[in-house]
């Protein structure tokens, strides 16, 4: 009896989503081209007659459709659309965000002023968006995990962008959703290259209708990397590189295939656990750091560090490298507000050719020698 | 059992752990030969396999120790007060309290923690933890001048524990992920965190207190009978009361500040001492404690090492592995138990 009820229904599942599928596809005609996208894997744009469609998906799964969105630029009519798409009527003018690495974009697309809330507004680096704050002119939507519904419903925002939460207990986007509020999904983060983090800068311009802006700004920022990797990975030495903290005994260390191994690569650097495979961070033994890193060269994002000394407090031993002996530890925060927001994480997702320079530059100080760091400080 | 006997297994004990404790300063996840490490323990700590010796094992498997011996003792003094097989240090909310401090510390309402962790951030929790289980202690203090039956005592204290887990709670609730890692971090308990200067800190800590405890030796077996007989005897009740309270709130806050909340160890090694020298009195069962202790420290530290591979478990989880079955054995086997209370 059971087999017979979970076939009828596998049955009416198949059934049911070749029909909408057709649907959604119905209302929107004359499918154009994909947008040019050469990095970044969570997300494409096809441009249709009139209308442009947004798909949101899995960048290390890109088989796994997260979210669609069909843009329509107003005053043209709205196609019928059955099934889990979202219309957004473009460009949109009132929007909130759950992530400052969010706001870092629209700075970049010059769209702040479009802002009216932003959760963690006391972590904001910008400026000019701390003026709009302290005028009230964005609201603060509360913390992650506990948002403020009540006032983001009162805000009536066009959308909310956010961000795919793999922790249930802080997936907010449900709840949005339920309340009638639109998101959008920005999965900036989830892509394990600098430039396709970057790239990202079109999707959320997409929503703007500002594409051709994006497309500049975004190639401005593709040349610039390019040709600073290319002097950087063409130098013979290759210094050795080890990143972060431990806590408790417990290191972390990001693995050879991850985002800030990526970006050590183009620096030109030699990262310790460059031949690990994962695409993530991993806990590593204190001693195995011991005996791996003792004697490398250089020591960056170490924690929330200032200065040297704070890393002698934090753990006596150390203090025991070569790099804290000779003063080679670089952190990437130098442009740190009064509560701890840093502006790496707000403006240095859609500035990755002024990371890699800041990079190349403490790596290989023969290169670059004119300009100061913009993001990274080194630690006295 | 018989006194030679006894004294047979205490040398055995005592012979497991130095053998134990050699075994564990040769385990990690770097391999190390044998005389490397007698050569690393006498040198001047230069080279990476002196530093890993020097400053990362021997720290590590001295912790073990004193985690070995302190959470037992705590353990033992509160089961026979409380004359229940289920007691231990963090049944008074000892734990909670330390808990409660240390999220305040790494979550609490307007501390940017990504500003002050971790700078600090070591010697602001082992603080925390302190101060944390300190307060609890007090109220359990003050409390127990008002409430004269150790049963309602206890009741007390669990569901003091509980109140306390409920603002911790609420903390996370309200906290951000990274502050929200840090703190769950911090809960599964890590002994290869603690430094030299921190063990100046906790090893003074811990010998004073079970010293302290030593000397309540005779007391406990008075209290064994019951409080009326014990008072018939002589005994100042209320001091005793004051006396163990405070041996456990500096043993289990001590520890828990420093390594974290690391449970099960305290309420399963005086079973593991009772059951092996047969004995309710406590000028045996203190030794014996500590030196079960020890071992099953050891023991859980080397499990945690994972030796030949790159990681180390989290302390917390290999006592509960280890631990829980082993306190569900002494559920099932309550009765038998019943007779030492």
């Amino acid at each position: 009896m059971i087999r017979i009820f979970v076939l009828a229904v596998v049955t009416a599942l198949l059934f049911s989503c070749n029909p909408k599928e057709k649907t959604n596809d119905a209302g929107i005609e004359h499918y154009n081209k994909d947008s040019a996208l050469h990095y970044a894997k969570g997300f494409l744009i096809q441009e249709y007659a009139g209308c442009k469609k947004v798909i949101v998906r899995h960048p290390q799964d890109t088989t796994k459709i997260l979210a669609t969105y069909i843009l329509i630029p107003e005053g043209v009519d709205t196609p019928k659309i059955a099934g889990t798409d979202i219309i957004f009527r473009i460009p949109l003018k009132k929007i909130a965000c759950v992530s400052t690495t969010h706001v870092g974009i629209l700075e970049k697309l010059n769209l702040v002023n479009s802002i009216v809330g932003i959760s963690g507004t006391k972590y904001i680096y910008d400026a000019h968006v701390k003026e709009l704050i302290a005028d009230g002119r964005i609201a603060e939507l509360g913390i992650e995990g506990s948002f403020d519904f009540e006032k983001i419903i009162s805000l009536q925002p066009d959308a909310i962008i956010t961000y795919q939460y793999d922790d249930p207990a802080y997936d907010a986007f449900g709840k949005f959703n339920a309340v009638g509020l639109k998101t959008i999904l920005n999965n900036e983060y989830l892509e394990l290259t600098p430039l396709g983090q970057a790239e990202w800068i079109k999707f959320i311009a997409s929503f703007f209708d500002v594409s051709e802006m994006a497309d500049s700004v975004f190639n401005v920022i593709e040349n610039s990397y390019q040709t600073i990797k290319e002097q950087a990975i063409a130098l013979e030495n290759q210094p050795t590189v080890f990143t972060g903290l431990p806590f408790k005994g417990e290191w972390t260390v990001p693995g050879g295939n991850s985002f800030a191994a990526i970006y050590l690569a183009d620096a030109g650097a030699n990262y310790l656990w460059k031949d690990d495979s994962r695409t993530g961070n991993f806990p590593i033994a204190f001693e195995q750091v011991i005996a791996t890193a003792l004697s490398a060269e250089y020591w960056l994002h170490a924690g929330a560090s200032k200065t040297l000394n704070d890393i002698a407090k934090a753990d006596s031993r150390l203090t025991s490298f070569d790099a804290w002996k000779t003063g080679n530890v670089f952190n990437n925060n130098k442009r740190v507000n009064e509560n701890g927001g840093n502006d790496y994480w707000e403006s240095g997702i859609v500035n990755p050719n002024l990371v890699l320079k800041d990079l190349v530059k403490i790596l290989h100080p023969e290169l670059f020698t004119s300009d100061t760091l913009t993001y990274y400080t080194q630690l006295k | 059992m018989h006194s030679r006997n006894r004294i047979a297994l205490f040398v055995f004990l005592l012979i497991a752990v130095v053998i134990l404790f050699v075994v564990d300063v040769a385990i990690g996840s770097v391999y190390i030969p044998f005389l490397q490490i007698i050569k690393s323990i006498f040198s001047n700590g230069e080279s990476a396999m002196d530093i890993i010796v020097l400053q990362s094992r021997l720290p590590r498997v001295i912790t073990a120790i004193l985690v070995g011996m302190s959470l037992p003792v705590a353990g033992l003094l509160m089961q026979t007060y409380f004359k229940n097989p289920i007691a231990g240090p963090d049944i008074l909310g000892i734990t909670s309290g330390a808990s409660l401090a240390v999220a305040i510390f790494t979550m609490g309402a307007g501390i940017s923690v990504a500003g002050i962790l971790p700078i600090g951030g070591s010697v602001g929790m082992i603080i925390s933890g302190i101060v944390g289980s300190m307060i609890v202690l007090f109220i359990m203090l003050a409390v127990s001048k008002k409430i004269s039956d150790s049963v309602t005592l206890l009741v007390f204290g669990i569901m003091l524990g509980m109140a306390i887990s409920a603002f911790v709670g609420l903390l996370q609730y309200f906290s951000e992920k990274e502050a929200l890692k840090i703190f769950v971090l911090w809960s599964f308990g890590s002994l290869s965190g603690v430094t030299w200067s921190q063990l100046y800190l906790l090893a003074p800590i811990v010998i004073i207190s079970v010293a302290l405890a030593f000397s309540t030796a005779k007391k406990l077996n008075m209290l064994l009978p019951g409080e009326t007989y014990a008072k018939s005897l002589g005994l100042n009740t209320g001091r005793i009361r004051i006396l163990l309270i405070g041996i456990t709130g500096l043993l289990t806050g001590a520890v828990t500040a420093f390594c974290g909340p690391i449970a099960f160890i305290g309420i399963a090694i005086p079973h593991v001492a009772r059951m092996l020298f047969k004995t309710t009195n406590h000028f045996i069962l203190m030794p014996a404690c500590v030196l079960c202790g020890i071992i099953s420290m050891l023991l859980c530290d080397m499990i945690s090492q994972t030796p030949g591979y790159n990681l180390v478990l989290p302390i917390n989880t290999v006592t509960a592995l280890l631990g829980a079955p082993f306190v569900i054995f002494i559920l099932m086997q309550n009765n038998k138990f019943q007779r030492y209370f």
